[in-house]
């Protein structure tokens, strides 16, 4: 798969504090969670794929070029910035419309790709498009600023933190408009520090912590690689003692602790031990009713990476 | 693993060219200040100085033989005067706006991350700001020539073309430093009222600095160039009043414009950029 975005080496220092280090980093077509706390450096991070920022070490190429250096080239991506408190007076129509126009688009194919836009946002049904931004909720205002992004159908697009501040109903559509995105074709990196909203739209991440690249790939493939805490999984079992007998015989299970509920278990083997769980259950006769991995989650995740 | 197939479409209509650009700027700001109800109060305060006149020339002339009144009243430099210092006033409340509001709400991010350079930002915003200054300096004085022409027989139509000369020439020195000069106050980074207060104080401060200077070098014509003001009214005794040898204030109030847009651009630069 061709990749959109490459990083090597990237650096970037405000003055005496270094906003991101040594960020080595590969991008393909698709959806890509850039996660991490606030102050990690993940704006810092979209800024410079987008050009507004020059690296000061390190190399960066987005879409085959050098962000900063080529301004036809802003046509081919689409930046939502985490900032939203801008052309209060102008209505939704007319902000994203202005938009499309300073991106090459004539006069009435703005108008029209501003409406289907706004159509797309689930923010023209409401006749709120109408309206002055001054009068939008939050929820609204992200998806007006996710509008201005995508109207002229952009190859990368760019979203810092835009579920920030949207209501239930708001981030759900948001979330579903991302997954369509990613399924037509964009390649979509949007950025929390909610770990798991990002979860409902992709598997696939990259988190960051302190300008330091903590970790990439799927969830499963990271927490793979934290071989210093073992993966917990949590059984319900009628017969807890019984099934834990078995399983500390097991090789890839490392320890088995008994609860009210039924057993946990640790193993570093994740895949092996669920095989192994399978196999007893069903040489004993002793039935699993429940399995849940708690720690297989992004939060677990990145609490690892950070913590240590 | 998934498999992404591209299923959306780009734009293929025809693009405007990019040095066009600007106009989407221009006009999305004068959208902005036309539809603020300040702005069109302070317009119909500005204006009320040429209606005066238009209406003081119309009853001149209708009632001439009674009052025995002289047209040749360099009415014209009267009303610059006038209009000047509802320029002052305008760039202070307006003009100090236009790109501080960028800076402060971080809209600049969204400007440079589509394809116009910051070129196109500048033209796009000097532009707006001299149409503003345009509309309390170039229309209402057009206006009052018109009516001077219509009502004044023995005005020609060669002096009245030479008056249009003269009202453009004048109107558009004074909108175009005056907007250069608020604009680079703007691109500070201050808040627009800090802006707009550092605009009126500059003036007041230069005025003194000058008058200071002026007495105690020998009264040197040279020190306009230290006051906007003075460079102003010396552009109106140029045009209006034949003072030839203020044509020096004339070309430093151009000179000083275009370095300041100069400066401008270069300091634009930097934002599209952020190399700091």
């Amino acid at each position: 798969m061709t990749a959109v975005i490459t990083t090597e080496r990237l650096s970037r220092w405000y003055g005496q504090v270094i906003a991101l280090n040594d960020v080595s980093v590969t991008i393909e077509q698709g959806i890509v969670g850039l996660l991490g706390p606030n102050g990690a450096g993940k704006s810092t991070f979209l800024r410079l794929v987008v050009g507004l920022m020059r690296p000061t070490s390190g190399a960066l190429r987005v879409l085959g070029a050098v962000p900063a250096d080529e301004i036809a080239w802003r046509r081919r991506f689409g930046y939502c910035p985490e900032h939203d408190n801008f052309y209060e007076d102008m209505t939704g129509l007319e902000f994203v419309e202005t938009f499309a126009r300073l991106s090459g688009f004539a006069a009435g194919d703005a108008r029209r790709a501003a409406a289907k836009t706004l159509d797309r946002v689930r923010l023209a049904e409401s006749d709120y498009a109408k309206k002055q931004i001054r009068q939008y909720s939050k929820g609204m205002r992200q998806k007006v600023k996710i509008a201005q992004a995508l109207v002229h159908e952009p190859e990368l697009v760019v979203l810092d933190e835009p579920l920030t501040g949207a209501d239930p109903v708001s981030r759900h559509e948001i979330n579903e408009l991302l997954k369509e995105l990613g399924r037509a074709g964009h390649t979509v990196v949007v950025s929390s520090h909610v770990l798991h909203e990002v979860e409902r739209v992709t598997q696939r991440f990259i988190l960051i912590d302190k300008g330091r690249l903590l970790a990439e790939g799927t969830v499963g493939e990271i927490r793979a690689l934290i071989d210093k805490h073992p993966h917990r999984i949590e059984l319900s079992t009628p017969d807890p003692r019984g099934l834990a007998a078995r399983l500390v015989a097991e090789p890839t299970v490392v320890s088995v602790n008994i609860t009210e509920s039924g057993l946990t278990l640790e193993t570093r083997e994740a895949d092996g031990c669920y095989a192994a769980i399978g196999r007893l259950a069903g040489e004993s006769g002793i039935p699993v009713l429940r399995m849940v991995s708690p720690d297989n989650n992004l939060d677990a995740v990145f609490r690892y990476l950070t913590r240590g | 693993m998934s498999i992404y197939v591209r299923r959306f479409s780009r734009y293929e209509g025809k693009l405007e060219p990019p040095r066009g650009r600007f106009r989407v700027i221009l006009l999305a700001e004068l959208r902005r200040i036309f539809a603020d109800k300040w702005w069109r109060r302070f317009l119909f305060g500005a204006a009320m100085p040429a209606v005066m006149m238009a209406g003081w020339l119309y009853l001149m002339t209708t009632f001439q033989e009674a009052t025995g009144a002289e047209l040749d009243f360099p009415f014209f430099s009267v009303l610059f005067g006038w209009q000047f210092s509802w320029l002052g006033i305008m760039q202070a409340w307006f003009g100090a706006s236009m790109i501080t509001g960028d800076m402060q709400t971080k809209a600049l991010s969204l400007y440079f991350t589509r394809p116009i350079d910051a070129t196109q930002y500048l033209l796009g915003k000097l532009g707006a700001t001299m149409a503003l200054a345009l509309t309390i300096t170039w229309i209402p004085s057009l206006l009052v020539a018109v009516v001077q022409y219509s009502v004044a027989d023995h005005l020609t139509f060669g002096a009245f073309a030479e008056n249009v000369w003269s009202i453009t020439a004048c109107s558009m020195g004074a909108a175009f430093t005056t907007s250069a000069l608020i604009l680079l106050l703007s691109s500070t980074g201050l808040s627009a009222r800090y802006v707009g207060i550092t605009w009126l104080g500059a003036f007041v401060f230069l005025e003194a600095i000058r008058g200071i200077l002026y007495e105690s070098t020998g009264r040197s014509e040279a020190l306009d160039v230290l006051s906007l003001a003075r460079l102003l009214s010396g552009s109106v005794e140029y045009y209006f009043l034949g003072a030839s040898h203020k044509l020096g204030s004339v070309i430093t109030l151009w000179g000083v414009g275009a370095l300041l847009t100069l400066i401008l651009r270069i300091r634009l630069s930097g934002f599209e950029k952020a190399r700091s």
